[in-house]
């Protein structure tokens, strides 16, 4: 056989040239593209700047509602400028419009609550929100005071008790958040995010669309990443994080003891599962890949000073030598294997898991 | 020296969106087999490319994104099986018409059962028509190993052809 035809195809080259050419594409809004592209591009100049604006924060973040003005249509948001001399200007964000939500046959539209205007009264640290519905018309309107806590953390609010939707302002040095909820035991929550600054503030804007409403009313905590990899919760709080592995692209692993979670931040692909009781260990995988070539990341919490970490995969699954790393402001530490399926099994990673705490005890766990 | 103001900025850069989309959007969806990952892929790409234009050559744009397309991680479904909560979830929607497509884009098919790096290697060579070592340049891989996955990749997909009419050629 000629060697060539090893790694090239005349043949596939003519077929894939002609598919493509018919192919189905879902072609961008050239001026959206651009907004979108400012928008990054204001967030990165945002992050670099995030240091020296959180050193002189004195902004007190909270959740208590001053004002529940949920009356459709009627009451305006507030002004998008200050109503006298002294008061620094109120400051506005428009999300961009939330797309509906899919899960296989099941559509959610966002309806009432497709787009938010948000704004940030500095002086009296008032958020105040209006939603709109798709065709632009304003549908709801409130604000809320955002004083309560005195470190750079979250404030959020419901849009009432049937909403799909949180709204509310984080600072501007939060690269990607994970909202805490309490867990569905079918597995997974639908939902979808939007962000933007609060230009000249240290802050912005988001908002997230649940496709189930009850899940916007049980948020109880949303965690947050900078760009320098450190962890923070709502109040503002550090929460104990580690990067796995020296590349600085590599996925953040946290516990949140507050929030009760293991959580990953792995740029956009965020998850969370519960801390457990105690009686098994808190465990957290998940892969990104196809149905032949899965590559993952397993984060495992052992009691911190552990040592020689082992892992033996399953069939199909393969595994870089496990390693563990202490997880500072905790008294656990994460062992961790970046994983690669090649099963569609729904098979466990690994048939054991081992190591040695600082006892010297040593520890086997079996399918995880 | 000052840059071009953010106007100037804007409208070239979105004439450049205009042009290079279709382009981009076939590419994406030859390596992803799914026209939603590809608009999703396709702007993700644009958007960083926004943020490197003032030090992109307008000529060199298009290519640059192809780039950023081409090494980013291509496949996003998730293993969740330990996982409870997701807040940020790439739409999955099937389009009215989809089923239409099925007939028409079997190579595209056939390239989606390929691992994710020799998927790159096949699109790279028989869409983007690069020799291998451009493809090597390109993902950073030996020349030898360019070879290697491009062999594996077609061998594998001759052998899921042969199951269709027709096959390949």
């Amino acid at each position: 056989m000629n060697a060539d035809l090893d790694t090239y195809d005349p043949g596939l080259d003519e077929r894939l040239h002609q598919e493509l050419a018919h192919a189905p594409l879902q072609l961008l809004d050239p001026a959206a593209v651009t907004a979108a592209g400012g928008r990054a591009l204001r967030r990165q100049r945002l992050a670099r700047g995030s240091g020296a604006l959180a050193a002189v924060l004195a902004i007190g973040i909270g959740g208590y509602a001053v004002s529940d003005a949920f009356d459709r249509g009627a009451t305006p948001a507030p002004p998008a400028s200050s109503s006298t001399t002294s008061e620094p200007p109120t400051v506005q964000a428009r999300l961009e419009p939330f797309s509906a939500l899919r899960d296989g046959e099941t559509v959610v539209e966002p309806g009432r609550y497709a787009r938010f205007d948000v704004t940030w009264q500095p002086s009296t640290k008032v958020v105040g929100f209006s939603a709109f519905d798709g065709e632009g018309t304003q549908t709801m309107a409130g604000q809320f005071m955002s004083s309560a806590l005195d470190a750079p953390g979250v404030a959020w609010q419901t849009m009432g008790p049937d909403s799909h939707v949180i709204v509310g302002i984080m600072p501007a040095a939060a690269r990607e958040f994970s909202v805490v909820a309490p867990n569905d035991p079918a597995g997974g929550q639908l939902a979808t995010q939007q962000v933007k600054g609060l230009d000249g503030t240290p802050w912005q804007a988001f908002a997230v669309f649940f496709a189930e409403p009850k899940y916007a009313a049980a948020v109880t905590d949303i965690l947050w990443i900078d760009a320098s990899g450190a962890v923070h919760d709502s109040r503002g709080a550090s929460v104990p994080a580690v990067r796995l592995g020296t590349d600085a692209d590599a996925p953040t692993v946290y516990m949140s003891e507050s929030a009760n979670v293991l959580g990953i931040f792995d740029h956009g692909q965020n998850g969370q599962v519960p801390l457990t009781d105690g009686s098994s260990p808190s465990v957290i995988a998940f892969g990104a890949g196809s149905a032949t070539e899965m590559n993952g990341i397993f984060a495992m919490l052992v009691p911190a000073g552990s040592t020689k970490p082992t892992v033996t995969p399953n069939a199909g699954v393969t595994a870089t030598p496990a390693r563990i790393e202490a997880l500072p402001g905790s008294d656990v530490a994460v062992l961790w294997a970046q994983t690669s399926r090649t099963t569609d099994e729904a098979t466990a990673d690994f048939a054991t898991v081992s190591w040695t705490d600082p006892s010297g005890e040593r520890t086997t766990i079996t399918n995880y | 020296m000052f840059g071009p103001s953010k106007a100037t900025r804007d409208a070239e850069f979105t004439a450049f969106v205009e042009g290079a989309q279709a382009p981009l959007m076939r590419m994406a969806y030859a390596l992803t087999g799914d026209p939603h990952s590809a608009r999703d892929l396709v702007q993700d790409a644009l958007v960083k490319t926004y943020t490197a234009w003032g030090r992109i050559r307008t000529d060199q744009a298009l290519a640059y994104t192809r780039r950023i397309i081409v090494n980013q991680r291509i496949d996003t479904w998730r293993h969740t099986r330990k996982e409870s909560l997701t807040d940020q979830l790439p739409e999955r929607a099937t389009a009215p018409g989809d089923h239409l497509v099925d007939a028409r884009d079997s190579v595209v098919r056939l390239l989606a059962t390929l691992p994710e790096q020799q998927r790159k290697i096949v699109v790279l060579r028989h869409y983007a028509d690069m020799s291998e070592a451009q493809v090597a340049d390109y993902l950073g891989l030996s020349l030898g190993a360019v070879k290697s996955a491009a062999s594996r990749g077609l061998a594998a997909l001759r052998t899921h052809a042969a199951t269709l009419e027709g096959g390949l050629r």
